[in-house]
């Protein structure tokens, strides 16, 4: 994630909405992708993107340094997305599949701007949608967010063996799922 | 170390370079000495973290922000403001036709009775009701205005 100026949170913490906006700007990107990775659901994401931006507005008068915000940022989002997933799992209405997930993704006009990046993105998504969402946000902060074992102990409150498990767990899941992957596709 | 051993390390604390050195180095011992170990450990840095580092950041569509300012910033109620007038505008207002309905008629009425032909106090008028008075007054009960001269009444003669 991009760093949050100081000078904007200090704005913003005197009412300027201007200022928020950038804020905004710098970090929705983080929060809508973490959103979107661990729902793989374009209206969900944007739905705890939504949440997730309200919550800080609420709370930035008691944010007192960048790094306080970003740590934050990082667990109010992970926890409303990993949230929004086991709603969705208690109601159960809809399925999600990869190719679910992959179309609706590909609306975005930023999704059709190359082919490489799409199929990138399409394997990413393939490979998380192999994951259960506590291994998912694991993977996602360790991997994309390149945070490291404490950081991703605290933003998701477990401990680091927790961490350190559920890292090695979601490897073996997906080294299994690309290798299956390749004895079907020789075959 | 054996290969078993080797491999929980691999799936966790040797890719994301976690290890501490005393262990990084009993690792890289154990690579460089079997290759079916070194061949794991290439093929699950593809398959397995290499994937995601280039993972581009999403973009949420413009409604999203719409709905968090709409939610954070909701727009002021339209509240009637009473029009800043100028001097003008009172005095065009003050002309207006429910006050010039009023103004009018008590204008003339203040008018009449200063400028009225029939004020008492004038001179010529005063005289001409005095001439009515002693030319229509009675005298033993008959009326003396009337003459037989040829012009009718007296006052007749007046008018004429």
């Amino acid at each position: 994630m991009q760093e949050i100026p100081l000078e904007l949170i200090q704005r913003a913490q005197k009412g300027s909405i201007e200022a928020f906006e950038e804020i905004y700007k710098i970090s929705s990107g983080f929060v809508y992708s973490v959103a979107m990775r661990v729902t793989a659901n374009k209206a969900d994401a944007e739905e705890v993107t939504q949440d997730v931006f309200v919550k800080v507005h609420k709370k930035l008068s008691t944010f007192e340094s960048r790094a306080a915000l970003t740590s934050w940022l990082y667990r109010v989002t992970m926890n409303a997305a990993l949230d929004m997933c086991k709603k969705r799992k208690r109601h159960q209405d809809r399925e999600v599949t990869v190719e679910g997930v992959l179309q609706q993704e590909s609306v975005e006009p930023e999704a059709r701007r190359g082919l490489e990046k799409e199929n990138h993105e399409q394997k990413v998504q393939e490979l998380l949608s192999v994951l259960n969402p506590d291994q998912k946000a694991c993977v996602i902060l360790r991997e994309i967010e390149g945070l490291d074992y404490k950081e991703i102990a605290a933003t998701l409150d477990i401990n680091l063996n927790t961490v350190r498990s559920r890292l090695k767990r979601a490897r073996e899941a997906l080294f299994n799922y690309a290798r299956k992957g390749v004895v079907e596709y020789e075959l | 170390m054996n290969c078993d051993q080797l491999r929980e390390w691999l799936f966790a604390e040797h890719l994301d370079a976690a290890a501490d050195e005393k262990v990084q180095s009993v690792i890289d011992e154990h690579l460089h000495q079997c290759a079916a170990c070194e061949s794991l450990a290439r093929e699950l840095k593809e398959s397995v973290s290499d994937p995601f580092k280039g993972a581009r950041e999403l973009t949420p569509s413009s409604e999203v922000w719409a709905k968090i300012k709409s939610e954070i910033d909701p727009p002021a109620p339209q509240v009637q403001l009473k029009p800043q007038l100028s001097t003008w505008d009172y005095v065009v207002s003050f002309f207006n036709l429910k006050t010039l309905s009023f103004v009018v008629p008590v204008f003339a009425i203040v008018a009449f009775t200063l400028f009225s032909p029939i004020k008492q106090s004038s001179p010529g008028s005063l005289d001409a009701a005095r001439y009515l008075q002693t030319t229509f007054s009675a005298e033993d009960g008959e009326f003396s205005g009337f003459s037989n001269e040829g012009f009718g009444s007296t006052i007749e003669e007046f008018l004429l």
